[in-house]
């Protein structure tokens, strides 16, 4: 059974149990105690990845880190209908990867000033702040003309995809880092929309709705 | 200068979102001169503008759920009822029916070209922007904008802004001019006129103002975008002027800013006074019953729970109880089942024969003496006859929460099933038995009941030989007796005088009866006193006054113990009267 | 933002909450706020910790360009680090539980959130919430009633008894759906405690607190605490437990308007579940704080109209 190396607070860990969850792959969490034990950064974690981050996944043997590149390993081999990863459509696979290349942006601004706000984190709060914000915008007026396209989410086509789902936590969390959504309003109605899918699940601070 | 503006502004009529904005389910939040504004739309199609605040602990409405019919606060789970926003049901007190008061703040709301419109005060016309009443323009994608509405109409004035080009041909630039009767709306023609945008400013708070657009006329679908995206692009440009002059983004600037220090609460005294209601509609509901649906006159009817009943005076001086059948949320009217009895002494009759559409009665209420618990997971609804109009109202809620109930219906025929529409949306949870004999009836009751399980309530209405049945059998079962809710069709409420107190006013010279079932605060305000009130429930001090003389019977949470002894002040909603007679300060 | 410095006595002779001492050992010195001042908190050599203020510009005595910063009073208990920017009592509260050698006791983390210290201390009261922001750990619907029980002031603390509610997992050793019986003691006004069921032995408690440090009127952080005589369950799953239970909270209590604590009874819509923080309103009332609260009008004067 795939092992996750998971913190329950953690933005990446949270991509990953999103999508075990929506694939139904069985699998089992192991809690690093992240905060405040600092336990990613332990010896014996620093054996099983040496950049002391998580999640980590150990798939029968099978190590990876990185959350988007588990993401990918996970929908290839367990995603048969290839609706989150779509390896045959080279023009929304495209897609896709640009998504998950802004959600790197979003990480590291949008959650980071939640880490600031939440844990104490020493980061630039303010250009933080300010660096979410300007992704949001470019976020939002991508969604709202995608719903004038009557399109639901980020790529083309009827379903979400990982491009969704990697930016989703950063988005929903966002408040937690002082970025209010209220000037967003085509973002909020999108993060509605992902949390109806079928099998998503929740983390501590993402509220139903 | 400033606070004449703002004044001004408050009783204006200012779009808060676009129609489409607001999805199924949706909760769209938004602020309208620094009130921070919850907007969702029911099932129904009402569009609810309300304060985004929960009245128990302040919690944003906006991270609650939009269930289709009420908006359920996040923290505690309290439920708000579409069109009136008063509270049905706190779900710490299953038991207890929230008090009139308990109602969130709404505010004025109007439809009109795309948009919602929305005002703090109630403005005397409607949405004036300067279109004919039936345009649909195209809605253009808002923008929040990092200035204070004065400093946005100052770029305004000055911005140019060109029509799209197909438009357009010659890609000249106009200036946008103020609206003649309308100062936050700005207009552009094309120069045929053929064409118009208008821009409309939402004043957000001190520092922000949403910038919504209309372009007129509306477009087909394929040549929709292009246009969207024109201004889309436009407005962009606009902000990003505003911004390198500010230093701020428009959505980082509210940021900055303290949140309200207090908030202001309405504590007039809701009384449950006669209201007029006109009969809005008149229909034969099954064999003898005539189902009627009340209009209010003016304003809008109290919020009601299910099992909750009105009480209608009669022109010949009777005063009748009806349970209300309506579904959650379906506040803008009131339905009742009239079954004309045998021995009518004059109240079904009269309704039967004497009331058509159109005509007018006094009502009083919703009241509820019915309460629907909902902390089990499963509730067993059992009807008799007409008994199964506040059953109605309680499966459709109960329906609505996705919570497991069964509703068991026993007429004598088929022709005497009332309020099929309604019914037939309950499903599987619905069986109706027609034509049995009382041991049958019974046979069933059993089986629906079983051996009690700690995990479910029972209700029951219906005529009094088989509410005492089914009590009865529920014993036998080893239902507890506080799970099993009953309401005798026919109102059969005695007075216990030896509860009676009497409380002396000093200030007024009047002395009042208290009965039992009544509370202090109830026979004040039936007397005219007017006392504010929140909670109800003893629990916030708000209708508190002083005692004189006499012994309280404390029955509050708001005072502590030292306080109760002293005895020289009471919470008039819960507590009573251990000595005859209360003499109160006011 | 500039925070305007705290001029509430009540509240500047208090101790509080500043950090946990391993965090302090292991990755000092560690900078924070407490009531809008800046302190760092660094251990020195031979194991002493200290608290020091960071002189603001223009606000901080200097000799000779030099900004002296003021060292502040500074004790440590139940693994905190403790300090005042008043004269604080000698003292500070006790835990007998804290002394009982069958106990494991641990920091379970200090989080921080935006909201006052009022607010937050409040959510740690309130059973009401279970079902709906903690579902699945510490409620679950339809089991949402509130019964009955009973608040007492004694000796300047205030104890809510007799307090329960139906919990599906109450604590990480438990492994199926109990009713769980509360006490809350209220031993400081950022300190609430609670004291429930074992579910390992029925006749004790585990205890569980939070203490909370006010950094701002509107922020403040949360170091919570564990005294359980749970011996079976890891660290790390304990802590996970925590995390969620925290995490659950923080949004509810980031988006509670207006964020400081009203102490005018009116201002909101208490019911009778919300005892204790009746009582927890009008004894910060009392106190005279008017720091991260909103006072309004006296209780007292809730005058018939």
């Amino acid at each position: 059974m795939i092992k996750l190396y998971d913190y329950e607070l953690s933005v990446n860990c949270y991509k990953v149990r999103l999508l075990l969850n929506f694939l139904l792959v069985p699998h089992k969490l192991h809690s690093i105690d992240f905060f405040p034990g600092w336990e990613h950064k332990s010896e014996w974690f620093r054996e099983i990845n040496p950049l002391g981050h998580i999640p980590v996944i150990d798939d029968e043997g099978f190590l990876l880190r990185d959350s988007n590149a588990i993401l990918i390993y996970l929908a290839a081999k367990y995603d048969q209908s290839c609706r989150w990863y779509p390896v045959h459509e080279p023009s929304r696979l495209g897609e896709v990867s640009q998504w998950m290349m802004f959600s790197e942006g979003t990480t590291n601004t949008a959650s980071a000033a939640r880490l600031h706000d939440s844990l104490g984190y020493e980061f630039d709060i303010e250009a933080c702040r300010e660096g979410a914000h300007k992704l949001f915008r470019v976020l939002d007026e991508h969604l709202w003309f995608q719903e004038q396209n009557g399109s639901s989410w980020l790529c083309s086509g009827d379903d979400p995809t990982l491009a969704d789902l990697v930016i989703f936590p950063d988005v929903i969390l966002s408040e937690e880092g002082g970025i209010s959504r209220v000037g967003y309003p085509a973002i909020r109605r999108w993060a509605d929309r992902f949390r109806h899918l079928p099998d998503f699940s929740l983390m501590a601070g993402v509220l139903p709705t | 200068m400033r606070e004449q503006l703002t004044e001004r502004m408050a009783s204006q009529w200012h779009p808060i979102a676009a129609i489409s904005d607001l999805h199924k389910r949706h909760v769209f939040q938004t602020e309208l001169l620094g009130h921070e504004l919850a907007v969702w739309r029911a099932d129904d199609g009402y569009v609810n503008v309300w304060e985004n605040r929960c009245l128990h602990r302040g919690s944003r409405l906006s991270l609650g759920i939009n269930d289709g019919a009420e908006l359920v606060c996040a923290y505690h789970g309290w439920r708000y009822s579409s069109r009136t926003a008063g509270c049905t049901y706190i779900p710490a007190h299953p038991s207890d029916a929230p008090a009139q008061t308990v109602c969130n703040r709404v505010y004025p709301v109007s439809l009109k070209y795309g948009l919602v419109w929305a005002a703090l005060d109630q403005p005397e016309n409607t949405p004036d922007i300067g279109l004919p009443e039936t345009a649909e323009p195209l809605v253009l994608r808002s923008l929040l904008v990092g200035g204070s509405v004065e400093a946005v109409k100052g770029h305004l004035e000055i911005a140019e802004f060109a029509l799209p080009p197909r438009v357009d041909e010659a890609g000249a630039e106009f200036e946008l001019e103020a609206h003649p009767s309308n100062p936050l709306c700005y207009l552009n023609f094309s120069t045929d006129d053929s064409v118009s945008v208008r821009f409309i400013l939402q004043p957000f708070d001190g520092a922000r103002t949403v910038v919504h657009g209309l372009y007129g006329p509306a477009l087909e679908d394929g040549s929709r975008l292009p246009v969207l995206r024109h201004y889309n692009t436009l407005l962009t440009k606009f902000r990003e002027a505003f911004e390198s002059e500010n230093m701020v983004l428009a959505e980082q600037s509210g940021e900055g800013f303290d949140s309200p220090t207090s908030v202001g609460r309405n504590f007039d005294s809701v009384v449950a006074v006669e209201v007029e209601a006109e009969v809005s509609k008149r229909w034969e509901v099954a064999s003898g019953v005539v189902g009627m649906e009340l209009r209010p006159v003016e304003g809008e009817f109290s919020t009601f729970q299910p099992g909750a009943h009105l009480d209608l005076h009669l022109p010949n001086g009777l005063t009748r109880q009806y349970s209300v059948i309506n579904g959650p949320g379906e506040q803008g009217y009131f339905q009742i089942g009239i079954k004309l009895e045998e021995e009518s002494r004059g109240g079904s009759l009269f309704l039967h024969q004497e009331v058509q559409e159109g005509d007018r009665l006094r009502i009083s209420g919703p009241h509820n003496n019915f309460g629907l618990r909902r902390d089990v997971p499963r509730t067993v609804l059992l009807a008799g006859g007409i008994g199964v109009t506040p059953l109605v109202a309680m499966a459709q809620s109960l329906h609505r929460s996705d919570l497991d109930f069964s509703l068991d219906y026993f007429v004598q025929s088929k022709e005497h099933v009332a309020f099929e529409e309604r019914l037939d949306g309950l499903g599987a949870h619905l069986q109706i038995h027609t034509g049995l004999s009382p041991d049958e009836t019974i046979q069933i009751v059993k089986e629906k009941l079983g051996a009690y399980d700690y995990l479910s309530q029972v209700y029951c209405c219906g005529p009094p030989p088989m509410i005492s049945a089914i009590r009865e059998q529920a014993l036998i079962l080893g239902w507890p007796p506080e799970t099993v809710h009953y309401e005798y069709f026919e109102n059969q409420t005695v007075l216990n005088d030896e509860s009676i107190f009497q409380v002396h006013l000093a200030r007024s010279g009047l002395t009042l009866d208290v009965e039992s079932g009544r509370t202090i605060l109830e026979v004040l305000r039936e007397n005219g006193i007017s006392l504010p009130s929140s909670c109800e429930q003893g629990a916030c001090g708000t209708c508190e006054v002083a005692v004189l003389d006499g012994v309280p019977f404390h029955q509050d949470v708001y005072l502590n113990e030292a306080e109760h002894e002293s005895g020289n002040r009471i919470m008039t909603c819960v507590s009573r009267s251990h000595s005859e007679q209360l003499v109160l300060d006011i | 933002m500039v925070e305007k410095r705290c001029e509430d006595p009540v509240i500047r002779d208090l101790w509080h909450p500043v950090a946990a001492v391993p965090d302090v050992v292991d990755r000092g010195p560690i900078r924070t706020q407490l009531l809008g001042e800046t302190l760092t908190v660094q251990s020195k050599e031979g194991g002493d910790i200290c608290v020091t203020e960071e002189a603001v510009q223009g606000t901080g005595a200097s000799v000779d360009g030099v900004s002296l910063t003021p060292t502040l009073p500074t004790l440590q208990k139940f693994g905190f680090v403790w300090t005042s920017l008043g004269s604080p009592p000698d003292s500070l509260f006790d835990i007998p539980e804290f002394q009982e050698s069958d106990r494991w006791y641990e920091n379970s983390g200090s989080f921080r959130v935006h909201t006052s210290a009022g607010r937050a201390v409040e959510n740690f009261l309130d059973l009401a919430h279970f079902p709906f922001v903690h579902e699945g750990y510490l409620g679950e619907r339809p089991y949402t009633e509130v019964k009955d029980y009973s608040v007492a002031t004694k000796e300047g603390e205030i104890w809510a008894n007799g307090c329960e509610f139906y919990q599906p997992i109450a604590a990480v050793s438990a492994t199926e759906g109990q009713v769980t019986q509360y006490s809350y003691r209220l031993a400081h006004p950022f300190c609430p405690l609670l004291y429930k069921t074992s579910p390992l032995n029925r006749e004790r408690f585990d205890v569980i607190g939070i203490f909370v440090q006010p950094m701002t009127e509107e922020r403040a952080c949360a170091h919570q605490f564990l005294c359980l005589l749970d011996e079976s369950n890891d660290d790390a799953t304990i802590k996970r437990f925590q995390a969620v239970i925290f995490g659950q909270d923080k949004p509810i209590l980031e988006n509670q308007v207006p964020k400081r604590l009203p102490l005018e009874p009116r201002a909101e819509t208490p019911i009778r579940a919300d005892k204790t923080s009746i009582q927890y309103r009008r004894w910060l009332y009392d106190l005279g704080i008017s720091y991260g609260v909103v006072r309004g009008s006296s209780p007292e004067q809730i005058s018939v109209t």
